[in-house]
């Protein structure tokens, strides 16, 4: 905490006065018409990274009251997307990034460091195995639904940074950094020993600034839907890094065939169908470095052919002086998105809530895992939100569901990634940093919302 | 001839100051060069990034001459000592223009150059261009 | 009151000049970084850093037009004062010319075919880096120890 505060305090005194969005409540920026501040720069990007320490025994995020939370499996290594299926099995895909952006220029450096104090580097604890990567896909077998873990396995490893999964029928699609694969996979296998089949090549390469390929496929199951993050934060390594970047992919998981869905969506992460419906929903990582209110991630619904924005705006038509040359063309069409998040919450998972053990209200309401901020002093995010839908749209503010991921001493006990609804309806978060799956049941007692 | 009596830090008679300062110079003003073509070109950004290695370069080796100068001065070699101390003030405030120059220049895109990068460029580069020329006058040079 | 006394009897003199600043010791940096640069470069590029190849076209460009200034003025200071025509002025100007024309053909390879700079380009680089360290130590030699350019003090 000392350690983070001092940082903070050296690099505003070197940013000097310049903070005027300082007062922005994040509410105001929840919702179809967020606030937005004019952009501010100043001599250092503001910077917020909590050290983390991992869960220690017993401790646990915190759920409004009539909920429980508790670990179902603790120990992962980087659980980042958890995927139920319906025989209560649940995957989990850990995966991280192998290797590190080739230096462009000398703040890359600087960079890297900062980011890896924020995952967990640097000398901090946490409460998993600590050594490289495993890339696998971790089955959990809860059979009878108490939310205990009777059986662990690794059902495929040795995958490459993988992050997005989907079952259609008797196949298993991950989403690799660089690749779509197909596994033959049926409900109650435990372990995968075939080999893959690479459905389609997704844009890795060296650089791979947001590496996660986030994975769904259509209600039909005829169409898997990828979603690509951009190479750069405001096109800075240049546009031709960012061919069919920043970008929803849609996929025919038979001939390999690809076009881009959507684009201008910086990095689209939880796409999920609306449940009964085939509108695709995703959640999105807006830029950095223009303030610390500035640019509120968002959800949105993906409209076919849809243009958001990026590089040249946010927003609709804010746009972002940074980007050369100027396209006004494709600013004119950039589409707002559908419901702000508020700034820097790193929104990486989404899941709609199709269970019913829940209390009424929670139906058809979108849970989104926060990750949490890095270029604010004050924190943003590590939570997992709830916004209640109507009609499929969403209505009203944000509401914290689960919190309690950073500690009242200001560390980092775990970050929430991906969440999803299992067959008894409750909520399953994944945790990365906490390398620990949470579960999230009701057990009645509070008034229903 | 006369011979001053303080010779500068040197490795076998060649002042370390003199031969370091030209790296900064060149650098400085080199990077001024690579921001206006950056401009000029509308944001190719091969530009921006050469402008910020070459700050980089010109900081450290800057650092380490400022570092050498001081001394020297401290030492007594300068034949003209208000000069020598302008040289140094002259050249520390290159240095510190130019640091927060760096920092500017770290931004993404457009902003790392336009407006606050390229007025910190050209008044780094004027100061470590006539802190460079009066080197010459402060610091007598052997033999 | 300090004269600036370059005359016969006093340093040998520079001929090339600006406000009694010797003008050739000013320019030679320049072609110095950008050759050195050169080289870091090519390193880069070696090891798979493709982008960079565009950016060494131009620092042997700007290098080689500095270099051809540098050039001029140094010719000019060695022609206009006898004493500065001894040995160690001769050894620097052929390594310096050396450097120029191993460069300029540096640079003719690449820009026919960026993959010279593996082969021979980061060789050529590589050598006239060590070339130069020994003509600047030369250039040196010619200030530091012989005094070229150098303000004579008034006699005491």
């Amino acid at each position: 905490m000392m350690r983070q505060l001092a940082i903070s305090a050296a690099l505003l005194v070197l940013a000097g006065c310049r903070n005027s969005q300082a007062s922005i409540d994040p509410l105001e920026q929840t919702g179809p018409k967020p606030v937005l501040p004019e952009p501010t720069e100043g001599l250092i990007a503001a910077v917020g990274v909590p050290q983390v320490v991992g869960w220690k025994q017993g401790e646990t995020p915190t759920v409004p009251s009539g909920f429980r939370i508790e670990a179902m499996a603790t120990g992962l290594s980087n659980p980042r997307t958890v995927y139920p299926l319906p025989n209560g099995d649940i995957l989990v895909v850990e995966g991280k990034r192998v290797g590190s952006e080739p230096v462009d220029r000398p703040k890359d450096p600087v960079r890297r460091f900062i980011m890896s104090l924020a995952h967990g580097g640097g000398g901090a604890k946490s409460s998993g195995p600590a050594a490289g990567p495993p890339q696998r896909i971790t089955l959990l077998r809860d059979a009878n639904g108490d939310g205990k873990v009777e059986l662990k396995s690794i059902l495929v490893d040795h995958l490459n940074s993988p992050f997005g999964i989907a079952v259609v029928g008797n196949e298993l699609y991950v989403a690799n950094t660089d690749a779509v694969l197909r596994y033959p996979f049926t409900s109650g296998q435990t372990a995968i020993s075939s080999p893959p089949q690479r459905v389609v090549e997704l844009p890795g390469g060296l650089i791979d600034h947001h590496w996660t390929k986030s994975l769904t496929a259509s209600p039909d199951g005829s169409k898997l839907y990828a979603g690509v993050g951009s190479n750069s934060n405001v096109q800075e390594r240049g546009p031709e890094a960012e061919t069919n970047r920043a970008a929803v992919w849609e996929i025919d998981p038979r001939t390999g065939a690809y076009r881009v869905f959507a684009s201008g969506l910086r990095n689209p992460n939880g796409l999920t169908f609306y449940p009964g419906s085939n509108t695709l929903w995703t959640v999105v990582n807006e830029r950095d470095e223009i303030g610390p209110n500035l640019v509120p991630d968002y959800m949105t619904s993906v409209r076919p052919g849809g243009f958001y924005g990026w590089p040249y705006s946010y927003y609709g038509q804010h746009v972002d002086k940074r980007v050369r040359p100027q396209r006004p063309d494709l600013v004119a069409k950039a589409i707002p998105p559908d419901y702000a998040l508020s700034s820097h919450v790193a929104a990486l998972g989404l899941a709609f809530y199709t269970g019913s053990s829940f209390p009424a209200g929670f139906r058809g309401g979108a849970f989104v895992g926060e990750h949490g901020s890095w270029n604010r002093t004050a924190y943003n995010g590590y939570r997992v939100v709830f916004i209640r839908f109507a009609g499929g749209r969403p209505v009203g503010k944000p509401m914290n569901f689960v919190v309690g991921f950073i500690g009242p001493d200001g560390k980092a006990r775990g970050r929430p990634v991906g969440v999803a609804v299992d067959r008894t309806g409750a909520l399953i978060i994944a945790d990365d940093v906490g390398n620990t799956v949470w579960r999230v049941s009701y057990s009645g007692d509070a008034k229903a919302r | 001839m006369a011979r001053r009596t303080i010779p500068p830090i040197s490795i076998v008679r060649h002042p370390i100051y003199n031969m370091l300062l030209p790296v900064p110079v060149v650098c400085f003003i080199a990077a001024l060069l690579t921001d206006w073509t950056y401009l000029a070109s509308n944001g190719n950004r091969q530009w921006v990034n050469f402008s910020t290695w070459l700050l980089a370069a010109g900081l450290v080796f800057g650092a380490v001459s400022i570092l050498v100068l001081m001394v020297d001065l401290i030492r007594g070699v300068a034949a003209n000592r208000g000069l020598g101390w302008a040289t140094f003030l002259l050249l520390l405030a290159a240095w510190i223009v130019e640091f927060i120059n760096s920092l500017v220049h770290a931004r993404d895109g457009w902003t790392a150059v336009a407006g606050a990068g390229l007025v910190l460029s050209i008044v780094g580069a004027l100061l470590i261009a006539i802190a460079g020329w009066l080197s010459r006058d402060a610091l007598e040079l052997v033999p | 009151m300090a004269t600036t006394n370059d005359g016969p009897h006093g340093h040998p003199r520079s001929t090339a000049k600006i406000g009694g600043h010797p003008i050739h010791p000013m320019l030679i940096p320049f072609p110095i970084v950008c050759f050195i640069f050169t080289f870091v470069l090519d390193i880069l590029y070696v090891r798979g850093d493709a982008g960079v190849a565009t950016a060494t076209n131009w620092l042997l460009i700007v290098g080689l037009v500095m270099a051809a200034f540098a050039a001029v003025t140094g010719l000019t200071d060695f022609l206009g004062d006898k004493r500065i025509q001894g040995a160690d002025a001769v050894k620097h100007m052929l390594a310096n010319v050396t450097a120029v024309v191993l460069e300029l053909v540096n640079l003719l390879l690449r820009m026919k075919n960026p993959e010279a700079i593996v082969s021979p380009g980061v060789y050529i680089s590589g050598v006239v880096v060590l070339i130069l360290i020994y003509s600047g130590w030369k250039g040196g030699d010619l200030v530091f120890r012989h005094g070229i350019g150098v303000h004579d003090r008034p006699n005491s």
